[in-house]
């Protein structure tokens, strides 16, 4: 497969995913602001803007008003709406749909469709009332289903669909560790219930553990249970396999620097580590988890897409 | 909707649906009389099916670098099996021609040695490069694809208005087209027996892989784009897609030790045959623009080791001059000793000083068109230009003669077009797409019409705001598939039939056609032996489709009546039927 297809493929993977999971991330803020007003809301969109990579120049005029209604407006907008901000859900789906439209060829037309309709149904301006934020955050994740559904049934399962994989759950880990951050900026048990909800894993939370007893439980579902489909464990795990997919090799674990042994390392490390020692240093161990993901991120690029960056202004070989 | 066809005028020029009398034209029967039959709006909702499903399908193309979804009107072009035989035969000829000319130019230039065509109409030539002197295709072929366009005169004859031989882009819509119409015009597509378009992308890559080097049995095929800003890059990823080939940059392209590989997630790979989308000036810097970045280095010594197939092949261009256009009919004679099927539109070359002469007092009632032009880009339409546009043409002319031809302004054909909720004459063009394996030319039946929009109009380019209608080649009398000893059904490389013009009550359509029941009577078409078992209907029916539970087994699924009348709300009584209906639907909601 073509170097800068493999690259675009990878990348849509992400953004889709980025996109959903910074709409159930916004969910579960907006779902805060109601249930838990104890934490000043200016406090609680700074952090989560922080967490999310948007630099304080970008968010602070907008902030500094007590205002928590502008507060909130900012953090909508620059997270759901702004097309020039990486974190934002819009972004993500200009990013795919550039991304999708470079690797046409070998995108299945309806998964395309999806991808064209989205972007064009992208909305330009932010709505004041938050009854259609709402909407737009849940039209945000049904996007993102709808885009997986229909690749999932119509996609070769070859290097291609590997590095979608490969894209989507490096991000999936990445999302959830910042999810379970930011969880920890309010307290009580409250937040790690909205936490649990913007996963849609509280059912699920609730049968696994029948009936809710700590919200250090939640914290080893969202965080280490393999079996939950949205935890950091899972995603880690999935991007390993989509990994051993493309590169063919299932055992070794390679160099420190290179993907297969980051990724291993982390998962060996977390998946051993008690609960205990995970809720005392939540916030690091996420840090490391998003460290990780960079790090992943940084070794396929320089062995699977760096060929197709290079210019190719050498001199030509002759005889 | 009655009155729509009833109201349509149309104008001066030749109208394909409706004659002088007001009568509508043979092939355009079935079609007017299903326009009669709807109701007022459908038409408008067909359009705008059409134009909302390229929006969501991208089918776009891009002016100024933004992308527009590509107007497809909702009224098709017909042609009928007669007239395509003529354009069908005239466009392979014509192809013919040009690969012999093309050859000649970049050999021995006997054409010019004979007298056929003076020396200077080559070496001046934009397009004619000396560096692929003597470069040859392993299978002789240069055009793997043209795209000859055609207009129809006010006396209905078809004539040939230029010659795409370098990059001839559009073919994709024709596809698109197809698939798009046959969703809102199922029935009188299928009543009409329109022949398909689908099996282009076929015929291209065996085309291509045809091209490939010498001594390469299993060619690896690219298409090679300028990029997600050209304009037609919907196209090249349409065709990359259809092939199942991949869509490359050039910079996933490397030129080593005269051969190309493209960079893959498992390293250099090798890449034999390119059907490149982009022009010779910009292909490679080492020889052309040299700030060309959408190029590969050293491509073209690739090519001249034998190391790679580009396809079209370097230095068409020659062929695409105006001014060569003119002398076509000589070359078709003089290559070929074949009097030309279609004839060109009468052309006053200026670079003969009495041609030059008669034309310059007339500039205000003449077409005028730079020889290097394309895409309708730098063309004078005397009655339409300023006194100063007429004046600065003057100079221009001038100072560059051999740059300029003159023609005759002629009015194209018109067909109706859905504008402004009614139908109205508008101006269209024809491009046929002929793809050539070096053994044999095919054309593909139809072709892209294009469509001027604003009334009038009549530059009919993409580039230039046009849009395009789907074109019906109404195929000939049903002939009996017979296989031959290669395999290829015989019926696909008859002749048409060119002296029936399939009418409203002509033969009964493949729908019609009874299905084959019998072994014995599929046994032309079957490839295994007489023994083949056959699974009949009934033994299908044996196998019910698998369910949870056995029907019969299901608990009895209470109704919200019933419910209800447990919960003791509702008072028991009789349902009417409706009642009933709305029930079971309100259940249904609630279990969504």
């Amino acid at each position: 497969m073509l170097s800068r297809i493999a690259e675009s493929l990878f990348w849509i993977g992400r953004y889709v995913e980025r996109a959903e999971d910074t709409a159930r991330l916004l969910q579960v803020q907006l779902r805060l602001f109601v249930e838990e007003p104890a934490v000043p809301t200016h406090t609680a969109c700074s952090n989560l803007l922080t967490l999310l990579g948007v630099p304080s120049a970008t968010y602070e005029p907008l902030l500094v008003r007590t205002d928590p209604r502008a507060a909130h407006e900012a953090l909508v907008g620059l997270l759901a709406y702004d097309r020039h901000q990486p974190s934002s859900i819009a972004y993500s789906w200009e990013q795919t749909r550039d991304n999708a439209r470079r690797a046409r060829e070998v995108i299945p037309s309806p998964v395309w469709e999806v991808v064209n309709t989205t972007w064009q149904a992208l909305p330009r301006t932010t709505p004041r009332a938050i009854r259609s934020q709402h909407g737009y955050l849940d039209w945000a994740r049904e996007r993102s289903a709808l885009f997986y559904g229909l690749a999932r049934g119509s996609m070769v399962r070859d290097e291609g669909w590997q590095f979608l994989q490969l894209g989507r759950s490096l991000e999936q880990a990445d999302m959830t560790a910042r999810l379970v951050t930011a969880t920890t900026f309010a307290h009580g048990a409250i937040p790690w219930s909205a936490a649990l909800r913007g996963c849609d894993a509280h059912d699920a939370f609730l049968r696994t553990y029948r009936g809710w007893h700590a919200s250090a439980q939640a914290l080893e579902f969202l965080v280490q249970d393999a079996a939950f489909p949205r935890s950091v464990m899972h995603g880690l795990t999935r991007a390993t396999e989509a990994l051993t997919g493309i590169t063919g090799r299932a055992h070794g674990v390679g160099l420190p620097g290179e993907a297969r042994y980051e990724l291993g390392r982390l998962t060996e490390e977390l998946a051993y580590l008690p609960t205990e020692a995970l809720v005392d240093d939540l916030a690091g161990r996420m840090a490391q988890v998003q460290r990780t993901c960079q790090r992943v991120t940084a070794a396929i690029t320089h062995r699977f897409f760096a060929a197709a960056t290079e210019v190719a202004w050498t001199t030509e070989e002759t005889h | 909707m009655a009155d729509m066809v009833a109201h349509y005028r149309p104008g001066a020029a030749f109208d394909e649906m409706v004659g002088p009398y007001g009568t509508v034209r043979e092939p355009y029967a079935r079609l007017a009389d299903m326009l009669g039959r709807m109701a007022p709006g459908d038409l408008k909702a067909i359009a705008e099916t059409l134009s909302n499903s390229y929006l969501a399908a991208g089918v776009t193309f891009d002016v100024g670098g933004v992308e527009r979804p590509f107007p497809l009107d909702a009224i098709p072009r017909i042609i009928t099996a007669r007239d395509w035989d003529i354009i069908d035969r005239g466009v392979r000829q014509r192809v013919r021609a040009l690969e012999a000319f093309l050859d000649d130019a970049y050999n021995d230039q006997r054409a010019v040695a004979d007298g056929v065509v003076p020396r200077s109409l080559i070496t001046t030539s934009k397009h004619f490069h000396r560096v692929l002197h003597g470069m040859n295709p392993s299978n002789g072929a240069r055009v793997q694809v043209a795209g000859i366009d055609l207009i129809r005169t006010p006396a209905g004859d078809m004539r040939v208005l230029e010659d795409n031989v370098r990059v001839p882009s559009g073919v994709s819509y024709v596809m698109t087209n197809r698939t798009a119409m046959a969703s809102v015009m199922p029935e009188v597509m299928a009543e009409q027996r329109v022949r398909p378009v689908s099996d282009y992308a076929q015929h291209l890559l065996r085309a291509l892989r045809a091209a490939a080097p010498d001594g390469i049995e299993d060619p690896t095929v690219v298409v090679l784009t300028p990029g997600v800003y050209n304009s037609a890059y919907f196209e090249h990823t349409l065709l990359a897609r259809t092939m199942g080939v991949e869509l490359v940059e050039g910079s996933d392209l490397e030129c080593r030790r005269g051969k190309v590989y493209m960079r893959t997630t498992r390293g250099l790979q090798p890449v034999h045959v390119i059907y490149r989308r982009i022009d010779d000036d910009f292909i490679d810097p080492v020889h052309f623009r040299r700030d060309s970045l959408l190029g590969i280095p050293g491509i073209v010594n690739a090519v001249r080791s034998g190391g790679v197939a580009l396809c079209n092949a370097l230095g068409n261009g020659v062929a695409d001059d105006k001014l060569v256009y003119t002398y076509v009919p000589d070359l078709i004679r003089y290559f070929l000793a074949e009097e030309p099927v279609l004839k060109n539109v009468d052309t006053w070359r200026l670079a003969e000083a009495a041609a030059r002469e008669e034309v310059m007092d007339r500039l205000e009632e003449l077409v005028v068109k730079p020889v290097d032009g394309s895409g309708g880009k730098g063309i004078v339409i005397g009655p339409f230009a300023t006194p100063e546009q007429v004046t600065a043409l003057r100079h221009r002319v001038e100072a560059d003669p051999r740059g300029w031809i003159a023609q005759p302004l002629i009015q194209l054909s018109t067909v109706p077009t859905f504008v402004d909720d009614a139908l109205g004459p508008r101006h269209v063009d024809l491009r046929p797409f002929a793809v050539n394996d070096g053994s044999d030319v095919w054309v593909l039946p139809g072709g892209l019409t294009r469509v001027a929009l604003p009334e009038g109009e009549m530059i009919v380019n993409s580039s230039q705001g046009g849009g395009s209608k789907d074109t019906w080649v109404i195929a000939g009398p049903p002939s009996v598939p017979t296989a031959t000893t290669d395999g290829t059904e015989a019926a696909e490389s008859a002749p048409v039939d060119s002296a029936i013009e399939t009418g409203p009550l002509a033969e009964p359509g493949p729908l019609a056609e009874p299905a084959p029941s019998t072994p014995a009577e599929t046994a032309g078409h079957a490839e295994s032996g007489p023994h083949t078992e056959t699974t009949e209907l009934a033994d299908l029916a044996a196998l019910p489709v698998p369910t949870q539970r056995p029907p019969d087994q299901l608990p009895a699924r209470k109704t919200q009546q019933e419910q209800q009348q447990q919960a003791g709300r509702t008072p028991p009584h009789r349902l009417t039927a409706r009642a009933a209906a709305e029930i079971t639907r309100t259940e249904g909601v609630d279990r969504c």
